[in-house]
């Protein structure tokens, strides 16, 4: 206990009596663990928010696409494979998406329009939250009824308030105009919840794609895009389409039957079509989009963190030279030490101690300016700080292990010098 | 039992052709309580014999007991804790650390003993106050003057009661009359039962003590005793 009170005492006076060349010793540990804790901080917060947002976007759900230059019109997907697919076990929801762009008029306004229709089923692929109103039912969608649902965004856009159930609008879309009707408001729900931040143009209330499509429509006409969520029947019914999708979105009861139900209707699709091994559809989960992108994300945060420790190496090996210039210039006192009696493991301990205190200032500094700068630039990219206690441990951890490996050499040539050889050295 | 006893040692530095006999088959036994002084010129090899005595160098050959145990085969280790207990040493030159006040450079082989704080505390005043130095205590080396700095090293040398105090040219660096001074200081632990082995290459220095070994070319060349 005395050894070692005493052993950092003296590490601190001599650090304090060499200030300026202590504190130049630090710099390389310093860069070196802050740009280690800097790019792991700033790679994990990055990662987390991606990974976030992709799973927001639908955790549990499969996308099968039809593979255009394989198929010819009769191998599109029809409405008899949606609704055995919907059938099918573990099987939640399933809808295709159809993205449609025309124009609208109302009594009040004209503007261009965006339809995004499906089945009664969109309100689920889309994740979306019905504010006021309902959803259509799978019956509209059969019956090919014209009606809509429109985000708050939309609704306060060209209404001035959200009490807009009733209210008819012409669509059209491919040269056909047909009223439709507005039965309910519909959001988001990840606007709702706060995440989509990043994807949200405004405090408009709605979701990311509104955001997205409301910016779009700025330079167009300065006005925004009304978006409608409509049956997608009643689009084929207005382009005269053969009522078959190129894609089909499922929602499957739980993440772990993914990659299970993803195939089955696949293997649906090649028997009903009868074009198995042709490759005309695909099944794409979000599961195996976070698995895709939180490996590159780690491999490529990896390999900036050894980069930066290589920084690392360089300071410990700095603090190795300092410390053989400390030995050397202390060769006399260690001669003194070692005739009054003190023992090689204690000379030794108290010259690694120097170097682990160096080391562990340095290391210090480091992950303060470190993390500075994490917090700087998560705030500026507007991504969450994901400090991890393993990153603390990493700081101390690497800059103790620094100070004990690169002190050792110094330290026992320090300690095992014959006492009269230390004493004659001036 | 000599408290002392060395054998046949011999210091040779490169061996072969233009070897130095630093030390050239050397015997020698110091007795408990005995005041020895060992003269020579520069380069006699008083200065190998008082570092082999101390351990602080190793010898080529020969045997070394002290107080009846063999200690020229001892591990570094070891002899570090020999000369931790067994002997002061005072140089010509102080050797105080100078980062350390007085009382902590007196404290220094306290603390390799393993001393509580308060013990240490305790031993390191009375020896600087033994040595005059009491007011000096919180002073470091560069604040003190020559005579002062030698003052401490003793205090240094005594604080753990050493059996054997070692002291090379303890006068060599001071004026007569604080080398007068410290030689008292000698005399006095001498009287108190202290084996006390003084190395000098001054005659008059020398005559204090009881008894005088003349060192040259690593040979012990006489050998006297004052019969009063």
């Amino acid at each position: 206990m005395n050894f070692f009170k005493e052993n950092i005492r003296i590490a601190v006076f001599s650090i304090q009596t060499n200030l300026m060349r202590s504190l130049l010793t630090m710099l390389g540990i310093i860069i070196g663990v802050s740009s280690v804790i800097a790019i792991i901080t700033i790679g994990n917060g990055g990662r987390d928010f991606i990974v976030g947002l992709v799973r927001d976007m639908g955790q549990n759900m499969i996308t099968i696409s039809v593979n255009h230059n394989r198929v010819d019109a009769s191998q599109m997907i029809s409405r008899r494979d949606i609704s055995s697919i919907r059938a099918m076990e573990n099987v939640r929801h399933a809808s295709p998406q159809m993205f449609s762009i025309g124009s609208f008029t109302s009594s009040q306004h004209e503007g261009m329009a965006v339809a995004l229709a499906g089945n009664s089923d969109l309100q689920h692929v889309l994740g979306l939250q019905v504010q006021s109103g309902h959803f259509f039912t799978e019956a509209e969608y059969l019956s090919e009824m014209p009606v809509a649902l429109i985000p708050t965004a939309g609704a306060m856009a060209f209404w001035g308030h959200t009490n807009v159930i009733g209210q008819r609008v012409q669509f059209t879309v491919g040269g056909q105009t047909e009223t439709v009707r507005i039965i309910g408001i519909a959001d988001f729900a990840i606007a709702a919840a706060g995440v989509g931040g990043f994807l949200d143009g405004g405090d408009d209330g709605g979701g990311p794609l509104d955001g997205l499509l409301g910016d779009i429509g700025g330079p167009l006409g300065g006005d925004a895009i009304l978006v409608l969520y409509m049956p997608s029947s009643v689009i084929h019914r207005m382009t005269g389409g053969a009522g078959t999708y190129d894609n089909l979105s499922i929602i499957a009861d739980d993440e772990r039957n993914l990659d299970a139900v993803g195939s089955a209707a696949v293997n649906h699709l090649y028997i009903t079509h009868g074009n198995a091994g042709s490759g005309a559809y695909t099944a794409v989960n979000m599961a195996s989009y976070i698995d895709l992108l939180d490996s590159v994300i780690n491999v490529f945060t990896l390999f900036i963190a050894g980069v930066s420790a290589i920084s690392l190496v360089v300071g410990g090996i700095g603090v190795m030279n300092i410390m053989l210039v400390s030995v050397t210039e202390r060769t006399r006192e260690i001669g003194i030490r070692k005739a009054l009696g003190a023992k090689t493991g204690t000379i030794m301990m108290q010259f690694l101690t120097e170097s682990v205190i160096l080391c562990l200032i340095g290391g210090t500094i480091g992950f303060i300016i470190g993390v500075a700068i994490a917090a700087f630039v998560a705030w500026f990219m507007g991504i969450p700080i994901a400090m991890a206690f393993t990153t603390v441990a990493i700081a101390v951890g690497f800059s103790s292990a620094i100070g004990i490996f690169f002190g050792i050499y110094p330290a026992r040539r320090a300690a095992k010098m014959l006492p009269i050889e230390a004493l004659r050295r001036e | 039992m000599p408290l002392i006893d060395i054998r046949d040692i011999y210091k040779i530095y490169n061996p072969g052709e233009n070897e130095v006999r630093a030390l050239d088959g050397v015997s020698l036994t110091i007795d408990h309580g005995e005041f020895v002084a060992i003269v020579g010129s520069s380069g006699s090899g008083k200065s190998t014999l008082m570092n082999m005595l101390g351990l602080l160098d190793v010898s080529t050959s020969g045997q070394y007991y002290l107080d009846g145990h063999d200690v020229s085969h001892l591990s570094d280790n070891e002899q570090s804790d020999i000369r931790n207990k067994q002997i002061g040493f005072i140089f010509q030159g102080f050797n105080l650390i100078a980062s350390l006040t007085a009382q902590a450079n007196v404290e220094l082989p306290l603390i390799y003993r393993g001393m509580k704080k308060e013990e240490r505390e305790q031993l390191s005043t009375e020896a600087l106050t033994r040595v005059g130095l009491e007011n000096r205590a919180h002073h470091r080396p560069s604040e003190m003057s020559g005579g002062q700095q030698q003052r401490c090293a003793i205090a240094r040398a005594v604080a753990a009661r050493p059996p054997v105090i070692l002291a090379d040219e303890p006068t060599g660096n001071l004026d007569s009359k604080t080398g007068v001074h410290v030689m008292a200081i000698l005399r006095e632990l001498h009287a108190e039962g202290r084996t006390v082995i003084l190395i000098t290459h001054d005659d008059k220095i020398a005559a204090e003590a009881a008894r005088v070994i003349r060192v040259q070319d690593g040979k012990i060349i006489s050998d006297t005793r004052k019969s009063d």
